[in-house]
């Protein structure tokens, strides 16, 4: 029942927005911009529509509704609440409502804003074109409301590994900021299309932008983190093409955001803006393609049938080709002003920005270039880490140091305040710093050593910055997003100089003294949970004077059969003890385990955190207009 | 530049990258490793299954000769399907087929034999699984053929009526 | 191959860290093999049979004096450039490198344009 209501209302809303796609191109035609209520209340339509036919989705799982196929295949009664409800969008039907559920949602946020109507017009058709298409897409190739004779009495379940609080909000969030780029694509071809790129077109944009900006970095953030407890290898990123899927988008965004300040505060870099804002969207899409395709050996891909993806795959290149064209044949050519200097805020922006698009391509060609020559040739090759690792790593203290100095200068005059003068001294005090550092952990590594100096150096430039205004909270987005990224970067350098990993075999009793930890199995303890059973063991492990007590666990879950490693993390903010079992070697009463030494995670995650709170108190900065 | 000249560059570009992604999508996935093939046998020198004394060198057993080499477990279950087949190249022809009993319990393997029938002149037991990699497979069942020493063809999964065809034409 | 083996020693000179135990060298090279039955995993996130076997022969061969590049390239001659996760140095390769190359170059006279006619 709820399913038929909800096919309905899916195919209403497809109707919906192809009518309103051709009563809009009506209106532009002949520039009547009245009577646009309505038009806004049909788009708001779309959105309820949708919304009512994602809770039906989700109401078909709570129930364990198992005529609905989807549900069949990915719920089991036994599942506990929470995980039914996460269940309707861990799959690839239900996460494509989400998806077009959250672009419906941009647009109903865009129809609020006080913009231009021929602007605004141009807008809502190309967001109501993206809606249209996935929609098609979403009925006709992967319907979520399939229903299935006779009704089985059980479903088949949730892959084990996806249960799990934090994987359960980690998609919504990647969507909201993958797709909150599609209303800030439609609203730069709507701009070109109008010939309005301007100052104001900038400023409203700058609010999705950093919207959705903050939503995919934690977005991020969060996968990272359940890739770090949940697999178990201690790992916090596997380059891995997915990762990489996530990683684009980011990049290229925070490439365009920046641009856009330049933007708005100058008048300068529109074509280069326009473009990142397109390129934005498109990578958010290559990366819809790359997960929902099957067109990955990954472990985060979902196979399934290369139909789908070749449907995904020629939309992608319709987008492509339908936007960069109107790019190319729009583009506006701007008068720029003179009397500029090279030692200037805007002039450092952009250098950054072509080091941002560095990362970018150096992640691109290798998620990519894969794929395509063992399309062309048939060779296969792998990339991973060290490759990324190598190639970047010199650039990003090159990109650091801009980073660092950039703040500081003017827009618009060749700066030469005392404020620079004082970043010499900050650049020494790190240099001593890092040596000393260095000096007392004994580690004499080149790269170390830079990777400590420069994130030191950041970290203590972004203070400086911070307390040089009166009013802190005049920069507070910007000096909360660099102490973030500052922060990341030191912990990655020396979590990835410092941590440690001992693997070890050990039964019940037993101790060990491996380096500087005294490892000891105490006992094993059974435990019952709603849908699997647990078989916990219990360590305690001495290091120094600190004593941890870590309980790794091994679950068999029912629906499906399947086991999984549990890890045990403890931390007191400098070090994570990181526990886990190894799943299949098992013999003589002992089992085999994994013992971590991770320094400095939880400084990672809050740098994550930092950076996110830049860009959401980005968004409620209205009233300071005037940043420097 | 004109701007038709871009705009027609542009979607060149775009239709040569479509293409590329469309036959990597519709490429079947699993990775077929043919290093192997074409070469001489890796020098390996494995245990006879019946009789643990024994030794079984792959380079002196596939000199002058044409063996097909089959690495199978009895906790396999394609192997099932394959044993019908490689008992059907038997029958059929002359060609000696060595089998790689692949990280197995010996009892078990027994009882493989003896419940759907033995298709192998000779077995050897892989216990660690390094012939296996010597060999450049990755899983079970998979299939090499040896002529002269040389590996001629490399099958991996079960073996079908179709590769039963090709084995035989291979082997005149 | 020559060229191929000067590319693989400098590469690996220039990566994350510097390996002095043995056990560190293993979890790296580990960490550099991928798991073939697996999804994307490297033998070292991995208990599946295969990355065990591998695991234990590269044990093997490290411990009877083998360098990291040989055990690279025995697994090359097994199974392909697909098993080592670090890219070779050959013509199909090159794209890699010169790609971001090419872009570092574009972003650089895209600066120095912006820079002159704004003067």
């Amino acid at each position: 029942m709820a399913g038929s209501i909800a096919n309905f209302l899916l195919s209403v809303s497809l109707l919906l927005s192809i009518s309103l796609i051709f009563l809009l191109t009506i209106k532009i035609n002949k520039k009547n911009f009245e009577n646009l209520s309505v038009i806004y209340l049909c788009s708001d339509g779309i959105f309820y529509l949708l919304f009512i036919s994602f809770i039906l989705l989700v109401y078909s799982f709570i129930v364990s509704d198992f005529s609905n196929l989807v549900v069949y295949q990915n719920s089991h009664t036994t599942k506990p609440l929470f995980y039914k409800i996460s269940g309707s969008w861990a799959n690839h039907e239900g996460s494509m409502v989400l998806f077009i559920l959250i672009l419906s949602f941009y647009l109903f946020i865009f129809t609020k804003k006080k913009i231009d109507p021929e602007l605004k017009c141009f807008t809502i058709i190309f967001q109501l074109i993206l809606i249209f298409i996935f929609l098609v897409f979403l009925i006709f190739t992967s319907n979520p409301f399939t229903k299935i004779l006779p009704t089985p009495v059980q479903g088949l379940g949730l892959n084990p590994i996806l249960q799990d609080p934090l994987l359960a909000i980690h998609p919504p969030f990647l969507y909201f900021g993958y797709v909150g780029f599609s209303i800030v694509f439609s609203f730069v071809l709507a701009a070109l299309m109008t010939k309005k790129l301007n100052s104001f077109w900038s400023r409203e944009a700058h609010f999705f932008i950093l919207l959705a900006w903050s939503f995919l970095t934690i977005g991020i953030g969060l996968g990272s983190f359940w890739a770090y407890y949940e697999l178990g290898w201690g790992g916090y990123w596997f380059w891995d093409p997915v990762e990489n899927a996530s990683l684009m988008p980011w990049l290229a965004a925070t490439a365009l955001l920046h641009s856009n300040i330049v933007t708005q505060k100058k008048n300068l870099l529109y074509s280069w803006t326009a473009l990142l804002s397109i390129f934005t969207f498109i990578l958010s899409l290559l990366g819809t393609f790359l997960v929902r395709s099957g067109v990955l050996n990954s472990v985060h891909a979902f196979a399934n049938d290369p139909f789908r993806g070749l449907y995904i795959l020629i939309t992608i290149f319709l987008i492509i080709f339908g936007s960069l064209t109107i790019f190319l044949l729009k583009n506006p050519s701007y008068q720029r002003k003179n009397n500029s200097f090279f030692f200037q805020k805007d002039n450092f922006i952009l250098i950054n920005n072509c080091f941002l698009i560095f990362f970018l391509s150096v992640v691109l060609v290798g998620t990519v270039y894969p794929i395509i020559l063992n399309a062309i040739n048939g060779e296969s090759i792998s990339i991973g880490p060290i490759y990324y690792n190598s190639i970047i790593k010199p650039f990003l203290f090159v990109f650091i140091f801009i980073m660092a100095y950039g703040p500081f200068l003017e827009w618009n005059k060749n700066s030469n305040n005392s404020f620079i003068k004082n970043l010499l001294i900050l650049f020494i005090i790190s240099l001593v710093f890092s040596l000393i550092f260095l000096f007392l952990l004994n580690n004499k590594n080149i790269s170390l050593t830079l990777g400590i100096l420069f994130s030191f150096y950041l970290f203590l430039t972004v203070i400086y910055d911070a307390f040089r205004e009166k009013k802190l909270s005049i920069n507070l987005s910007r000096i909360l997003a660099h102490l973030g990224f500052a922060t990341v970067i030191f912990a990655i350098f020396i979590n990835g100089y410092f941590a440690k990993e001992i693997n070890l075999s050990m039964k019940v009793g037993d101790k060990k003294q491996l380096e500087n930890f005294l490892i000891e199995f105490k006992n094993t303890k059974s435990i019952k949970g709603p849908n699997y059973d647990q078989i916990t063991a219990n360590f305690l492990v001495t290091d120094g004077n600190k004593k941890v007590e870590l309980t790794p666990s091994i679950r068999k879950y029912n629906q499906p059969a399947q086991f999984t490693s549990e890890t045990s993390i403890k931390s007191n903010f400098i070090n994570d003890y990181y526990f886990a079992i190894n799943l299949s070697q098992f013999n003589d009463n002992k089992i085999s385990l994994r013992f971590y030494y991770k320094p400095l995670m939880q400084c990672l995650w809050l740098g994550v955190i930092l950076i996110s709170c830049g860009g959401i108190f980005g968004l409620f900065k209205k009233k300071y207009e005037n940043t420097i | 530049m004109k701007i038709q000249y871009k705009i027609v560059i542009l979607f060149v570009i775009l239709v040569l990258l479509f293409l590329a992604f469309g036959r990597a999508l519709l490429k079947d996935k699993t990775y077929q490793p043919t290093e192997m093939v074409g070469k001489k046998v890796p020098n390996i020198i494995l245990n006879d299954f019946n009789n643990k004394n024994k030794k079984i060198s792959l380079v002196n057993l596939t000199n002058n000769n044409f063996v097909v080499i089959n690495i199978w477990s009895s906790w396999c279950i394609p192997c099932k399907e394959e044993n019908y087949f490689l008992l059907k190249i038997k029958k059929n022809s002359k060609i000696n087929i060595l089998g790689i009993n692949y990280k197995d319990q010996h009892t078990n393997a027994l009882k493989f034999l003896k419940d759907f029938g033995n298709p192998f002149n000779l077995i050897a037991s892989d216990t660690l699984g390094e012939a296996s990699i010597q060999l450049g497979a990755y899983g079970v069942p998979e299939t090499f053929v040896v002529k002269n020493g040389i590996i001629v063809a490399k099958f991996l999964g079960p073996i079908n009526e179709e590769i039963t065809g090709t084995i035989l034409n291979l082997s005149k | 191959m020559f060229l191929k083996r000067i590319f693989l020693f400098l590469f690996l000179l220039f990566i994350t860290k510097q390996v002095f135990a043995d056990e560190e060298l293993k979890i790296k090279i580990f960490k550099n093999v991928r798991c073939l039955v697996c999804q994307g995993q490297s033998i070292y996130e991995s208990n599946s049979d295969f990355a065990i076997d591998l695991k234990n022969i590269i044990s093997k061969k490290l411990s009877n004096g083998e360098s990291e590049i040989q055990v690279y390239e025995f697994l090359i001659s097994r199974y392909g450039e697909w098993i080592i996760f670090t890219p070779m140095w050959s013509w199909h390769t090159l794209i890699l490198w010169i790609f971001p190359i090419f872009i570092l170059i574009c972003g650089g006279i895209l600066v120095f344009r912006f820079n002159k006619v704004n003067k």
